[in-house]
């Protein structure tokens, strides 16, 4: 009964969440606050990251530090192609996805015979290899990256208008969120599932688990090209800070702040995460206008003792939390 | 040696580690319906020679064929595919899952692929009956919804057993399955083992005598790597070599 009490909870936390990001344009509108729809368009395209990589990273055990690799990716196919005159954004997205689609498969080939530290290190480095290849780009903007003259041009959506992007990103989310929550339970999240919990047992009974592996880590990877692509359109810009290896751990920092064995949970850690960043870094306190400075200047340090009471109290975050209090010993 | 085909035969194995020759040029048949038991003193090599079957070591030398197909390069899945099922010395179970997800999985495995994304595995009711047959048979049948991790000991046993059973093999590759059970347990395991027995050739690696002596149509002793003597359970107990080797040593511990 207490259980049922709890999920029922967590379902009303999600929803509220869920209603939030929907009310967000009309309260933007009503209130002339152009910027919250920016902020909140930002939050919801990280926190569509955080759940693509949660799907390998809390069910299948995949730790990868080289994820903001397919951000990068997914705005430079909106900048390279705008650079080149190709404005359909279907075409950028259709080019994004496979670059995409070719890195993720090379590189997952690689990497998800890897296990633990290597795991980590060899992503991290692929990302980095990228990286270092968007900086050389000279024509693309090098080190700068470079403006997007418009918006991608998705003739029945009209980008241009700001509330259509954030509804966008919105739809990506919610459909991203309800395949995770169903993938999980189906045979191929199963036999992901499976592959992390004891890859020794998986083998031993028939699954050839490289390919499932491979297979989530392209769709985990794929996912954050959309999210790429819809940043670029955001931001009208395309740079190589994009995949900056900081952006990568910030994906795993909100992964484990929301709770990486929940669907939601990135979300709330992307919604925690990039408020408290806001909040921190424009800190200001009337009184004691020194400590409000110190915060102002430190709030990394600030953020990072936050995630690691996170940690430390609660093992599977911000919103596995709700569900690890009410759970019989 | 017999007019019947071996399901599983072995000829001429060779699996060394640096200097340690830990399969030494064993020649070894299971024929269709046996029990056949593989005992030997600590270290003889026993599951390595197991680990060999079932493909998780490579041998260095010899062949491992399989009905008429020649599996000794296939990867584990492959075998397992075709039928060899494994059940390890220290269970090799999905802690974090319940035990009917555990057997879920194993019944999962006998299907052509697991490239499905959205029906949920907990609405088949064809996989779950299969799964919950599984469970009921190896005694598990109440423990469904536990979590695995905070299952007994020999309910880990137990269950290993009912997932490898679930995946359907021909031949079962028994590592120890009463390892750490109590008495009790064992006894129950011994008589669960019975029923099956029927129905699948087995190669038995046991510590426990009664075990071995109850179950096993035939038995090879392995010493050094080395085949010391294959036998029918009686052979083997009237075996002087095998009483100097193994058997007496165990009556002085």
């Amino acid at each position: 009964m207490a259980k049922l009490e709890i999920r029922e909870l967590k379902t009303w936390i999600a929803g509220l969440v869920i209603l939030l990001f929907a009310a967000v344009p009309i309260v933007s509108i009503l209130t002339d606050q152009a910027f919250y729809m920016a902020q909140y368009s930002r939050i919801m395209i990280y926190a569509l990251a955080a759940v693509a990589l949660n799907l390998i990273l809390g069910f299948g055990g995949m730790v990868s530090l080289g994820h903001a690799l397919y951000i990068g990716i997914g705005a430079y196919g909106a900048g390279m192609l705008d650079f080149h005159g190709v404005t359909n954004g279907w075409l950028q997205l259709l080019a994004a996805l496979g670059v995409g689609g070719l890195f993720a498969t090379a590189i997952g080939a690689v990497v998800v015979r890897l296990k633990g530290m290597t795991f980590i290190m060899i992503t991290l480095a692929f990302a980095q290899m990228g990286y270092f290849l968007a900086v050389t780009l000279r024509t693309y903007g090098g080190e700068d990256g470079r403006a997007i003259s418009a918006r991608s041009q998705m003739y029945l959506l009209d980008f241009s208008n700001p509330v259509v992007l954030y509804y966008a990103i919105f739809a990506c989310l919610m459909a991203t969120l309800w395949w995770v929550d169903r993938v999980i339970t189906s045979r191929f999240g199963m036999a992901i599932r499976g592959s992390k919990s004891n890859e020794r047992r998986m083998l031993a009974l028939g699954f050839p688990t490289f390919r499932y592996k491979l297979a989530a880590y392209v769709i985990s990877a794929q996912i954050c090209v959309v999210a790429g692509f819809l940043l670029a359109n955001l931001t009208l810009y395309a740079s190589p800070s994009y995949m900056q290896w900081m952006v990568s751990a910030e994906l795993i920092i909100m992964v484990i702040l929301g709770g990486m064995f929940t669907v939601f949970g990135p979300v709330i850690g992307a919604l925690v995460f990039l408020l408290l960043e806001e909040w921190l870094s424009n800190f200001h306190s009337a009184s004691f206008p020194a400590f409000g400075e110190l915060v102002n200047e430190h709030w990394l340090a600030v953020l990072g003792a936050f995630v690691i009471v996170v940690v430390l109290t609660a093992r599977n975050g911000v919103y596995g939390y709700v569900g690890k209090r009410g759970r019989t010993p | 040696m017999s007019e019947v085909k071996p399901i599983l035969s072995i000829r001429g194995l060779v699996k060394s580690f640096g200097g340690l020759l830990a399969t030494d040029h064993i020649d070894f048949d299971l024929l269709p319906g046996e029990v056949h038991a593989v005992i030997g003193p600590n270290g003889a090599g026993k599951t390595t020679f197991l680990s060999q079957l079932a493909g998780e070591l490579r041998p260095d030398e010899g062949s491992i064929v399989f009905g008429d197909v020649d599996i000794t390069h296939k990867p584990v899945p492959e075998r397992a595919k075709a039928g060899v099922g494994r059940s390890y010395q220290i269970s090799q179970v999905f802690r974090d899952m319940t035990a009917l997800e555990n057997v879920l999985l194993a019944v999962q495995a006998t299907e052509a692929g697991s490239f499905s994304f959205l029906p949920s595995v907990f609405d088949d009711e064809k996989l779950l009956e299969a799964a919950r047959h599984h469970l009921r048979l190896c005694g598990l049948g109440a423990r469904e919804n536990t979590v695995v991790s905070i299952l007994a000991h020999g309910e880990h046993r137990q269950l290993e057993l009912a997932m490898t059973l679930a995946t359907r093999p021909t031949v079962l590759l028994l590592d120890e399955p009463m390892a750490g059970m109590s008495q009790a347990e064992s006894v129950d395991m011994i008589k669960l083992l019975k029923e099956i027995k029927k129905h699948y050739a087995i190669v038995l690696v046991e510590h426990d005598m009664d075990a071995v002596f109850s179950l096993a149509d035939r038995i090879s002793v392995l010493v050094y790597g080395r085949v010391l003597v294959t036998g029918t359970p009686e052979e083997i107990r009237e075996n002087e070599l095998v009483k100097e080797a193994y058997l007496g040593d165990q009556e002085e511990v």
